[in-house]
């Protein structure tokens, strides 16, 4: 069961300290004081029942969000990802240069011809149940990986076969050179490939998993939606000796039970951290960050992979948008600097004005054709909307107004627009009918949208073949939908290439087309914020919130 | 009497079918669409279309309500949409801390604002009358949520006498589960307090002068009795009423109280469940509710006639 431990009972001495204190607050009035004995008694009872709980080291953080579903391929819900890297494990994993390494996998080969693959287990890979990790769990989880992730989809399609050779070794062939495998076995995000028990690979996706075994350095200990996830070091794990470098090297579990609470209130989270209830949060509101200057036992940094970028995302098959003049004069009318500012004030450590589709710091970073959203210009956006006949028609912006993210970027947006030209109508929503409506790619009087503001983690974003963006695919792509044989070339380009030059050289290409045809208009990237205990250590710089190698100390 | 309570239950049958029905309007035809959220940020449109399927939201709207009334009926609530876990389970887990705050919250309001309402209407226009009618209108008009953090900074942050957030339950002891709940149910006696306090003096005020504590007075009656004997009892229907509406509204949840202190309540269960469009929790969660209040008004009815003859007969 889920165990609330007050702070004044997890530090030596602070029951008595409460004893103290109720007893000073008695004073002389001999009433008070029997309350206040009354209290004091309580107080060291209290602690004293606690006891047991404080024996285990129990890390307790409050990240952004909560987990209401548990299945990794299900959704790409951030935190149940983040979770389900403490689960489950995967084959592959990237490292701090988002290159993929052996994770589970213990040694692979690829033949002359780059098309077959055989790959081995490393030895002593359990189950939270007991039992052996094998290839049958492992064929049955890429198979099932490979019906729901686009880079999995890629593969199914070049897949000729893919057997056991024994229980530990198995063998991908396919029809054509296909340089992305490892990187799709070891997908960071959007679906990353988790290794589960056959019978939980069988289920269905959408289904409910029957349980939650998985192959990780933590097992599940708790789950209680809207409440609590929590894990338990899993004492037969057995991870890889080398250091941890972003999701790759050894899952060293150093404490032994991880308890993510859900603190939906940003300054209640922080109050608690600063009571000593958390030992770590994330998501901390940036206004809030001089409250942790004067603290001594805390400290707070930005996480520094890459972090998130805004997009202004618009609907390509439907008027005014349909025009790429007009698409490119949004470009023209927005400044990321205003954006950032309004989300993070002067703290301009903690975000970038970035021309790069593919975020700043990325592997893929160019600033190729960015100019016009480098350099709002309200004139050139004017001249270029009449230039494509723009008649005033309204853009219909979905405004989610019960989220203060969307509302502040979305009150910058609208008055940018005007000033650029646009007649806008915003339509204040809630972000559960933002979601729904969205995915209509009818005309407006049906429902349907011309923009919306959105924002996605740089682990999705770094890469083409993770970006949602940027495919070109039309009915396929991501909403908004633009459809452009040229980028769609681009993309199969990256695709197939084979070296990281050349992967690099399709990058650039994907960025110059993406940013004439507007697939989107990329608002500035910034950086959130973690604080700590100071008694916390070993975190590990991820796009991914990884709390493996985090040691606590009494 | 006895026909009075059956009267009573039997009219309940029709309130719950209306409310039945309102819930599962309200849910389908308005917007936002649950297998969108669930399908996650990057879905194509076949992926939400297959959710749609699973979930029967493809169905016809009067083939829905007919399934969701066969299973209200016999008691089944469904599952949650996205955790899969029985949303009666859900629920459950959100009743004991709901409840407690709730009884917490009441028994604070009750011991402070009943007397300080029936002796400001004993004492009207004096200082002490304007002194509490001033303290019940700041206690009603200030915002929870800052009471709240005031209560935190101080109590939490700088005695440390009090958790900042989180509730414990009641397994871990009783001592540690009322420990936790203290600065919320502070927060929103001030609230209902102030409630109260208002109610009890205007209607205390309203009985004093009646004639039958004339009578009382005429006849000798000491101000004690006048007070505790012939007065208090009078003011029991109205009280009594707003007792019951206020536990009611506390049981329905207090979402801002809950979110501050990071109580897992109802409220935060249907905010929750209604922003992500789940709605077999909506449903489950609306419905308890609604028997909730119901309960709790045939309750307050039935009190009626503890304090009203009249009402017996």
């Amino acid at each position: 069961m889920y165990t609330y431990i007050p702070i004044e009972c997890t530090r030596r001495g602070v029951a008595a300290a409460i004893a103290r204190r109720a007893l000073s607050w008695g004073g002389r009035n001999v009433e008070l004081n029997t309350i206040a004995k009354s209290i004091s008694v309580a107080a060291l009872l209290s602690c004293a029942g606690l006891g047991v709980a404080q024996a285990d080291s129990v890390l307790v953080l409050r990240d952004v969000g909560d987990i209401q579903q548990m299945d990794p391929l299900a959704s790409t819900n951030y935190p149940m990802r983040d979770m389900s890297y403490l689960l489950w494990d995967t084959l592959f994993a990237m490292d701090e240069n988002f290159e993929a390494q052996p994770q589970m996998v213990g040694a692979y080969s690829v033949s002359d011809d780059g098309m077959t693959y055989e790959f081995t287990l490393r030895d002593g890979l359990l189950f939270h149940d007991g039992a052996p990790v094998t290839t049958v769990d492992v064929i049955a989880s890429i198979e099932r990986w490979m019906t729901k992730d686009s880079l999995g989809l890629q593969i199914a399609q070049r897949l000729v076969s893919m057997e056991a050779i024994d229980d530990s070794s198995w063998r991908i062939v396919l029809n054509e050179p296909f340089g992305q495998l490892l990187n799709g076995l070891g997908r960071m995000t959007a679906y990353p490939l988790f290794i589960m028990p056959e019978r939980l690979a069988k289920t269905p996706i959408g289904e409910k998993l029957p349980d939650l075994i998985g192959s990780g350095p933590f097992k599940l200990a708790e789950w209680r939606p809207g409440v609590v996830f929590a894990v338990e070091k899993f004492q037969e794990y057995v991870p890889r000796d080398e250091p941890p470098s972003n999701l790759a090297g050894g899952k060293v579990a150093k404490v032994d039970r991880i308890e993510r609470a859900t603190i939906p209130d940003d300054m209640s989270a922080v109050n608690a951290l600063l009571s000593g209830e958390i030992d770590l949060l994330k998501g901390i509101p940036y206004d809030a960050l001089a409250l942790l200057d004067t603290e001594d036992n805390l400290e707070y940094g930005a996480r520094p992979l890459l972090g998130q970028s805004i997009q202004i995302v618009l609907n390509h098959t439907q008027p005014p948008f349909d025009n790429i003049k007009v698409r490119q004069a949004v470009q023209l009318a927005l400044s990321q600097q205003d954006f950032m500012a309004t989300l993070l004030g002067d703290r301009d450590d903690l975000y970038e004005i970035c021309a790069a589709i593919f975020m700043c710091g990325g592997p893929f970073e160019t600033d190729v054709n960015s100019e016009r959203y480098m350099n709002e210009n309200f004139e050139a956006s004017k001249a270029l909307l009449e230039e494509a006949g723009y008649d005033g028609t309204p853009i219909t912006y979905l405004h989610p107004v019960d989220q203060q993210f969307q509302r502040d970027m979305g009150t910058v947006l609208i008055d940018k627009l005007r000033s650029g030209g646009f007649v806008v109508d915003a339509r204040q929503i809630d972000l559960a009918t933002m979601f729904s409506r969205r995915s209509n790619n009818g005309p407006v009087s049906e429902g349907g949208w011309n923009m919306f503001l959105t924002a996605f983690g740089g682990d999705a974003m770094m890469d083409p073949l993770t970006n949602p963006y940027v495919s070109g695919a039309c009915e396929e792509a991501f909403v908004g939908w633009p459809c452009d044989e040229e980028l769609q070339a681009n993309w199969r380009e990256f695709l197939l290439a084979d070296t990281n030059d050349a992967r690099m050289a399709a990058a650039v290409k994907i960025q110059d087309r993406s940013n004439e045809i507007v697939t989107f208009v990329p608002m500035g990237q910034y950086f959130g914020v973690t604080a700590w205990k100071t008694s916390v250590s070993g975190q590990i710089d991820s796009p991914v919130s990884v709390y493996w190698n985090i040691e606590k100390a009494e | 009497m006895q026909s009075f309570i059956i009267k009573r239950l039997l009219s309940v049958i029709p309130v719950v079918f209306i409310v039945l029905t309102t819930v599962f309007l309200l849910l389908h035809i308005g917007p936002g669409d649950p297998a969108a959220l669930i399908a996650g940020e990057n879905a194509s449109r076949t992926q939400i279309e297959e959710i749609r399927q699973r979930l029967m939201l493809d169905r016809p709207l009067l083939e829905q309500f007919l399934i969701y009334l066969r299973n209200v009926t016999s008691l089944n609530f469904g599952e949650s949409v996205y955790s899969g876990f029985p949303v009666g389970m859900l629920i459950l887990q959100r009743v004991e801390p709901t409840a407690l705050l709730a009884l917490y919250t009441m028994t604070i309001s009750v011991l402070i604002s009943i007397p300080m309402g029936v002796w400001a209407a004993w004492r009207a226009g004096t200082t002490l009358d304007r002194t509490l009618v001033i303290a019940s209108v700041i206690g009603f008009s200030v915002p929870v949520f800052v009471i709240g953090y005031a209560l935190v900074d101080l109590f939490a942050l700088r005695l440390r006498w009090f958790p900042v957030q989180g509730y414990k339950p009641l397994s871990g002891g009783f001592l540690a589960s009322v420990t936790s709940l203290t600065l919320p149910a502070v927060t929103l006696a001030f609230l209902f307090s102030a409630l109260l306090a208002r109610i009890t003096r205007a209607t205390m005020l309203e009985v004093l002068s009646e004639d039958y504590i004339r009578t009382a007075r005429a006849k000798g009656a000491r101000n004690g009795r006048v007070l505790i004997v012939h007065a208090l009892k009078n003011i029991g229907v109205p009280v009594v009423t707003v007792i019951g509406t206020s536990f009611a509204a506390l049981l329905g949840g207090v979402v801002i109280t809950e979110s501050v202190f990071n109580i897992p309540g109802m409220g935060r269960l249907t905010v929750d469940a209604i922003l992500n469009r789940d709605y077999p929790v909506v449903q489950g969660v609306l419905i308890t509710f609604s028997f909730v209040l119901i309960g709790i008004n045939l309750l307050v009815d039935l009190s009626y006639a503890l304090f009203d003859p009249r009402v017996r007969q």
